[in-house]
């Protein structure tokens, strides 16, 4: 495909602005038996979060200051198009990284010698996997109740034609000139995971990073309306 | 945020609760504004301000707590008790009666498998237990029901209303551990279990009690009249 197509008129392959995000859909308690669970779905990728614990932690796992957090990122076999490997060196650092963000939000220190296990399964796959999967992890968490600063709030930025746009879909992901992902925590203002491929000028870069906070509160609101409204647990308004 | 009728707010991690800091119980200050760290619902009892959350299903010990468990091992001088806790309980020989002279006597009833109604005394580095306290007991025959720690307060109720009635009109001997694991036993046990069910499930939604106790009337009508 050549890159003049990706924007025509201003708008993209699938019809939205630079500045538009895929339809979004959050869930919480998916998963029964976890101790809370959490779906987020961009588009066509859809991940399902379940976190299990705090729970007695064995000796290599035992921390005596703050409990031990393990993210277990899968992209299942059948989520592309052809067929991947379960276990790959990509999503081993995908589950490092989710780990490391999730490691400063949470409130790990109140619960010493245990163990939190958080499996991420990415049940069907089109581009902003990690960004979904990190979104279904803070529902998770806020359902299981965790304690933590805040929901965790990701999305991606890229750049395609040479104009930044937002939530990057299919062929921008493969044809675009920049990918990158951003979590981002709205209470104390600060960005908790960048990663990037491709060249951003300074001022592009400057660009997707406020562009991205805008769209990262947009997810927030997202996930705050399925938390307070959209839950089983209250039951029906009376 | 969505306001009830009853007077209750949900709120999510992270939401602004004031703008000075106050002191509490699930809350985290932060450049001197306070805010949830849960995902429950808030209740503000003058300066204090508390966070209870929807649905922890885990325990973590707290001291003069009354909880139920299971004999997992036997080593040394002490018991080691499943607590359903991500900390296991130790249950010291010592701390079995009140009494060290019938201590010998009182070694023969706990066997790997015993379900003990037990008092935390002690959350450090072990989570101790204690037998010592009057209302301790051991737990034999009947069934045990799981249910999210976050509920049992519901379960009791105000001033143990709801157990009260619950044990009264089954006829049911009903023992709740703050843990999350209930003990019943008696003839209608299957409507207590019921019951216990139909309140963690229904838990936020407001007329708990007189639901309940229609629930329980129905089925005792339609269990006699069968």
């Amino acid at each position: 495909m050549k890159e003049e197509e990706l924007v025509r008129d201003g708008k993209r392959t699938d019809g939205r602005r630079l500045d538009e995000i895929r339809e979004m859909e959050a869930k919480i308690g998916v998963v029964k038996n976890a101790y809370g669970s959490g779906l987020f779905r961009f588009g066509n990728t859809i991940a399902i979060a379940s976190v299990y614990g705090p729970s007695e932690a064995y000796k290599p796992f035992e921390r005596p200051d703050k409990a031990f957090l393990i993210c277990d990122y899968k992209m299942l076999p059948f989520s592309t198009q052809e067929r991947t490997k379960l276990r790959s060196r990509r999503s081993e650092e995908i589950s490092m990284v989710i780990t490391r963000a999730f490691e400063n939000v949470l409130f790990l220190e109140e619960m010493p010698r245990t163990k939190i296990r958080v499996s991420i399964q990415i049940i069907n796959a089109e581009a902003s996997t990690r960004c979904a999967a990190i979104n279904a992890c803070s529902l998770a968490f806020a359902d299981a109740s965790i304690p933590m600063k805040d929901l965790l709030c990701s999305i991606s930025v890229g750049k395609i034609n040479g104009k930044i746009a937002l939530d990057i879909a299919g062929k921008e992901d493969s044809f675009g000139e920049c990918d990158m992902a951003i979590a981002y925590l709205p209470v104390n203002d600060s960005i908790y995971l960048l990663q990037a491929d491709g060249d951003l000028s300074r001022e592009e870069f400057k660009e997707a990073i406020s562009l991205g906070i805008n769209g990262c509160l947009k997810v927030y609101e997202v996930m705050k309306k399925c938390l307070i409204e959209g839950n089983e647990y209250v039951g029906p308004r009376v | 945020m969505v306001e009830q009728k009853e007077g209750y707010k949900i709120v999510t991690p992270g939401t602004l609760l004031a703008t000075t800091p106050k002191k509490g119980k699930g809350i985290w200050v932060y450049e001197r504004k306070t805010y949830s760290k849960y995902y429950g619902i808030l209740k503000r009892r003058g300066e204090l301000i508390e966070i209870q959350p929807i649905n922890m299903k885990y325990y973590m010990p707290k001291r003069g707590d009354y909880v139920i468990g299971i004999i997992k091992d036997n080593i040394l001088n002490f018991y080691i008790v499943d607590i359903s806790s991500p900390y296991p309980g130790y249950l010291y020989y010592f701390d079995l009666t009140k009494n060290a002279y019938e201590l010998e006597y009182v070694q023969r009833f706990y066997k790997i498998g015993t379900v003990i109604y037990s008092q935390v005394y002690q959350v450090g580095e072990r989570v101790k237990l204690t037998m010592k306290d009057s209302n301790t007991k051991i737990l034999r025959g009947g069934r045990l029901i799981k249910i999210a720690p976050s509920k049992i307060p519901r379960v009791i109720g105000r001033n143990a209303s709801m157990i009260s009635m619950i044990q009264k009109m089954t006829n049911c001997k009903i023992a709740v551990g703050y843990n999350g694991i209930i003990w019943v036993s008696g003839e209608n046990m299957d409507l207590v279990v019921e019951a216990i069910n139909k309140i963690e499930r229904e838990s936020l939604i407001p007329g708990l009690t007189d639901r309940i106790k229609e629930f329980l009337e129905n089925r005792l009508k339609e269990k006699s009249g069968a």
